[in-house]
């Protein structure tokens, strides 16, 4: 069922370049996170997320501090080595200070086009308003450069249909995973979502519904299984998910910037782009990187837990986040003041010995069943 | 009579402990793990079996923890080092509420529920410092035998301090003492208590109890014992031999069925 999504996966370039081939559009590399791709496909290009890789790292060294994120540096890496031939220009969001000084040193080392959006951090002043519209001006100016093509009303509104389906077939997913806790291997639900980062939305999206079909008709498992939830910004890398499917732990939901976080959004509403835009970012999931007081991520991740029926809540957090890690403390005292048990482990992308997690995973599930 | 066996390969010991169905310690072995984990485990059963003068059919259940856990053959199942160690301590002082264990390539701190389980626990999570291997390395660096770098310590005369936040940095500094003429009692001491500072911010993570319990190689350094004592404040109790007890904790889970 899921190897379609696994070719994707582990044929990255292959997979672009052969759609890129067949689309005839221009690939933009979309840095995390909560860039609204919808402005990329009705620009007429073909958007394709990078959430970091499992690079050597080497000649990132240079540009970028060993306590930058293996997000950050491993993306630039990639650019380096001119891994990322086929992509023709990179779309930023300001979420962190390591993507907004990222953006910098591409625009310096590399002759390839980028455009930032540009987050306000404040959610309710007109000024906010007034900024975020010229920058949404400017965002599709520079895509349009790129691909050469205007967006329309009509363009922007296919775009946000396109997109809004795929999040609810991933939401659908999502759903199944949790009221059929077990029927999808933990290891294979994130490679189906992540390849969605790399496919066009037309393809991915009739992958989806093919492979929803074929879930909807199985019964869920038997037998007793641990059943937790993750938090973190980036789901990567996605071999721990089998430390988790060998011993028994399913992940019933998660908080992670490039799961719910996203999926979760509604359709991008085009008729008001700045409200649409703004609503898109901020809503409905409140993330470390944005600032949002009326959407408290302390309450919100106690109720995601206890309404997915999970016995602890685990932290996957990659090291130098700063965000992820400010907010972290905090959010575990709070989980564990509500009877939840709750911990963390940290990674790199790059990393390829996963003992010290397994411990930690395996330690965190003996915890949990007492 | 039926034995029962726990058997923890580490990054630098392989250690075994055999008990009887009362949970009677009948033997122990310690060995280094060496290049080969699974011999290692293999061979520290194999002496614990032969002091007892047991053979491995008298042995009605073992289980493996520590590292190389899963690559313990005579084990029919295997239980993190954290579990373990908890129900090891337990089993000494049933009073405990906080573990701290330091072993050769990591710390932990472990909070301990009434009935020895575990409540909550940290490990550490940037690299070796403040570890077994940290203290070996610097051992290394003063040319002192490790087992002696405890004793030297609390000859101390004069406080140096020194950063516990780097094994290959807080070598060089080591260097650089030695070469300004420190004496080595004086820096052994500086070295025990980097590696105290660092164990009681992971203890606090976890929440420091009335009775503290320290196991692990690192525990038999009485320089450490001290000084992490003086830094959180409460007497910390040290078993008889406090590498075991990883062991320990794991024939006790086997002599209860395993789980």
């Amino acid at each position: 069922m899921f190897e379609p999504f696994y070719e994707v996966v582990f044929n990255v370039s292959k997979n672009i370049t052969e759609n890129k081939t067949a689309l005839g559009r221009p690939v933009i590399g979309v840095m995390p996170a909560f860039f609204p791709m919808e402005l990329i496909d009705a620009a007429g290009g073909y958007p394709v997320q990078l959430w970091g890789n499992n690079l050597s790292l080497g000649k990132s060294d240079a540009y970028l501090q060993a306590f930058s994120c293996s997000v950050a540096r491993s993306v630039l890496e990639l650019e380096l080595i001119e891994g990322a031939r086929m992509v023709e220009g990179y779309a930023f969001t300001s979420i962190c200070d390591t993507l907004i000084n990222l953006r910098e040193l591409y625009r310096r080392l590399f002759p390839k086009p980028t455009v930032e959006l540009s987050i306000p951090i404040t959610r309710t002043d007109e000024a906010r308003r007034i900024y975020l519209k010229s920058v949404i001006a400017s965002v599709i100016s520079g895509l349009e450069d790129i691909t050469g093509t205007k967006v329309t009303s009509e363009s922007l509104t296919k775009a946000s249909s396109l997109h809004a389906r795929t999040r609810e077939l991933q939401r659908q997913l999502y759903y199944i995973r949790a009221e059929k806790s077990g029927l999808i291997k933990n290891y294979d639900f994130y490679v189906t979502i992540k390849a969605g980062f790399f496919l066009p939305r037309s393809v991915y999206n009739q992958m989806l519904e093919d492979l929803l079909e074929k879930l909807d008709k199985l019964p869920q498992p038997k037998g007793k299984r641990t059943k937790i939830v993750l938090s973190g910004m980036v789901f990567d890398p996605i071999e721990i998910y089998k430390i988790f499917d060998d011993l028994n732990i399913d992940i019933v939901d998660d908080d992670f910037a490039n799961g719910w976080r996203t999926v979760s959004k509604g359709p991008l509403e085009v008729a008001d782009i700045v409200e649409g835009v703004t609503s898109y970012v901020f809503n409905p999931a409140p993330c470390c990187c944005l600032y949002n007081p009326d959407n408290d991520r302390h309450p919100y991740l106690v109720d995601k837990a206890k309404k997915a029926g999970a016995e602890g809540v685990l932290f996957w957090y990659i090291k130098f986040c700063e965000p992820d890690a400010f907010d972290r403390p905090q959010l575990i005292q709070r989980l564990k003041d509500e009877g939840i048990p709750a911990s963390f482990f940290d990674v790199e992308l790059s990393m390829t010995n996963f003992d010290a997690i397994k411990t930690r995973i395996d330690a965190f599930s003996e915890m949990i069943k007492g | 009579m039926s034995y029962f066996a726990g058997i923890d390969v580490g990054s630098l010991t392989a250690d075994a402990v055999l008990i009887d169905e009362t949970s009677n310690i009948i033997s122990y072995a310690i060995l280094p793990t060496g290049h080969d984990s699974q011999k290692a485990g293999t061979m520290a059963f194999r002496t614990a079996l032969e002091q007892a003068g047991a053979l491995e059919v008298d042995v009605a259940g073992v289980v493996s923890t520590g590292y190389s856990r899963g690559r313990v053959e005579e084990a029919g199942n295997s239980k993190t080092e954290i579990s373990c160690h908890a129900r090891g301590a337990f089993y000494y002082f049933p009073e405990v509420g906080t573990i701290i264990d330091i072993g050769g390539q990591d710390s932990k701190a472990i909070r301990v529920r009434p009935d020895g389980r575990v409540l909550d626990f940290a490990m550490n999570d940037k690299c070796a410092a403040g570890t077994g291997r940290f203290l070996e390395v610097m051992a290394g660096a003063l040319n002192a035998p490790l087992e002696m770098m405890g004793k030297l310590a609390l000859e101390s005369t004069v406080e140096i301090t020194i950063s516990s936040t780097c094994t290959v940095f807080t070598e060089s500094e080591v260097v650089s003492l030695i070469s300004q003429g420190r004496k080595p009692p004086d820096i052994a001491s500086a070295i025990c208590r980097a590696i105290a500072n660092r164990t009681s911010g992971l203890a606090t993570r976890v929440g420091v109890a009335d009775t503290v319990v320290m196991t692990g190689g690192v525990a038999k350094n009485r320089a450490v014992v001290k000084m992490l004592s003086e830094k959180l404040g409460h007497i910390i109790m040290v078993p008889e031999e406090p590498q075991i007890i990883g062991a320990l904790g794991a024939a006790i889970i086997a002599r209860e069925g395993g789980s």
